[in-house]
């Protein structure tokens, strides 16, 4: 049988009781495979930015991340290509986002996590580029609960229309803390 | 039987022994509830900043607006922009500024527990220029805490009298150990 992945309530049931040895070795592995859950997507110092994103005063997810972790929890789905991380179970998890970005001089960024397309109004940033020629790093670290299937992806908007965003390095990145 | 919270040391006692059996349901319910604990206070980026004046003495950032999500062993308050905790263990610590105010200034920030300067989770940033600018600091660090301690962040600057300005931010804690 597979190492299933359980939430906080449904491990609570497998340790209901163990009057008769009912907690079996594979409600053990199931709570070990539960505990270490993880995943994310990068755009990597090494790789070449593009030219960025035109992004305005309405948040639009950043989608210039290139790499996904080599590894992540079973129920953690991470796709580079969509720029996105999927939790196919219910919890609470640790959400953290490092950007190292340059774009439009004299612009202010706020950045936030958006979970099934809705601002979560909880882990983001506000960041101002000075001058042109300005590369700087914004980071946003904070705890969420998700339910199954939602997917989260990270987006900025600027305090202008058509200001330029580039990422020169990145990380979204979670794990799972309940 | 309520699920409890427990420290490393009783956790390891609950399973000293299982030559008999001795180790039952509720034991390993306790200890699904100890490990994942976590609690947060923040400021969401829609609300409307403050500030506060800050000097050359540490002060507890007083500007957090929301509770974030919180296990039963961890109170978290935004009236007093703390977070107590129930249960002692150690846990990491992290907080998340984005911040303005007076230009030119050296920021310093750290964590304090019960009241105390606890020397981690520290944070330096200089102001430069004629303001307008919003500068993001970030410290993340582990930390010891006991039952019913209690955690803030605090910042001081290098001259009196300075506003310092929560554009958002978040300070969060989870359990490791």
């Amino acid at each position: 049988m597979a190492d299933l992945s359980k939430t906080f309530a449904a491990l609570k049931a497998l340790f209901a009781t163990n009057t008769e040895g009912d907690i079996s070795a594979q409600d053990l592995r199931d709570f070990v495979e539960s505990v270490f859950q993880y995943g994310g997507i990068q755009m990597r110092v090494s790789d070449t930015p593009t030219a960025g994103q035109t992004i305005g005063t309405g948040y639009e997810k950043i989608t210039q991340f290139t790499a996904g972790e080599d590894v992540s929890g079973s129920d953690i789905s991470v796709s580079a290509a969509n720029d996105n991380i999927t939790v196919a179970r219910a919890g609470i998890y640790a959400i953290h986002c490092s950007l190292s970005f340059s774009g439009s001089n004299n612009s202010t960024w706020d950045g936030s996590v958006f979970i099934d397309g809705v601002d979560a109004d909880t882990i983001g940033f506000v960041r101002k580029l000075s001058s042109a020629g300005d590369v700087g790093s914004a980071t946003a670290f904070g705890i969420h609960s998700v339910a199954a299937g939602e997917v989260l992806d990270y987006r900025v908007k600027a305090d202008a229309a058509a200001k330029n965003f580039t990422l020169q390095s990145g990380m979204f990145f979670i794990f799972r803390v309940g | 039987m309520k699920d409890t919270s427990r420290t490393l040391p009783q956790l390891m006692s609950l399973f000293k022994d299982n030559a008999t059996g001795a180790i039952s349901a509720q034991d390993m319910r306790d200890f699904v509830r100890s490990i994942w604990q976590s609690g947060s206070i923040r400021m969401p980026i829609s609300a409307t900043p403050s500030g506060q004046t800050i000097g050359t003495s540490y002060e507890k950032i007083t500007q957090f607006t929301k509770r974030g999500i919180s296990s039963p062993s961890i109170t978290t308050s935004v009236s007093n922009s703390n977070i107590v905790f129930g249960k002692g263990g150690v846990f990491v610590a992290v907080a998340q500024l984005s911040f303005s105010g007076s230009p030119n200034i050296e920021w310093s920030g750290s964590l304090f527990r019960n009241g105390d300067d606890a020397e981690v989770c520290n944070f330096k940033h200089i102001s430069r220029g004629a303001g307008g600018g919003i500068s993001i600091a970030t410290a993340f660090d582990s930390i010891l805490v006991l039952d019913g301690h209690v955690l803030d962040y605090r910042v001081k600057a290098n001259s009196d009298n300075r506003m310092f300005t929560l554009e958002t931010g978040i300070f969060s804690v989870f359990r490791i150990g």
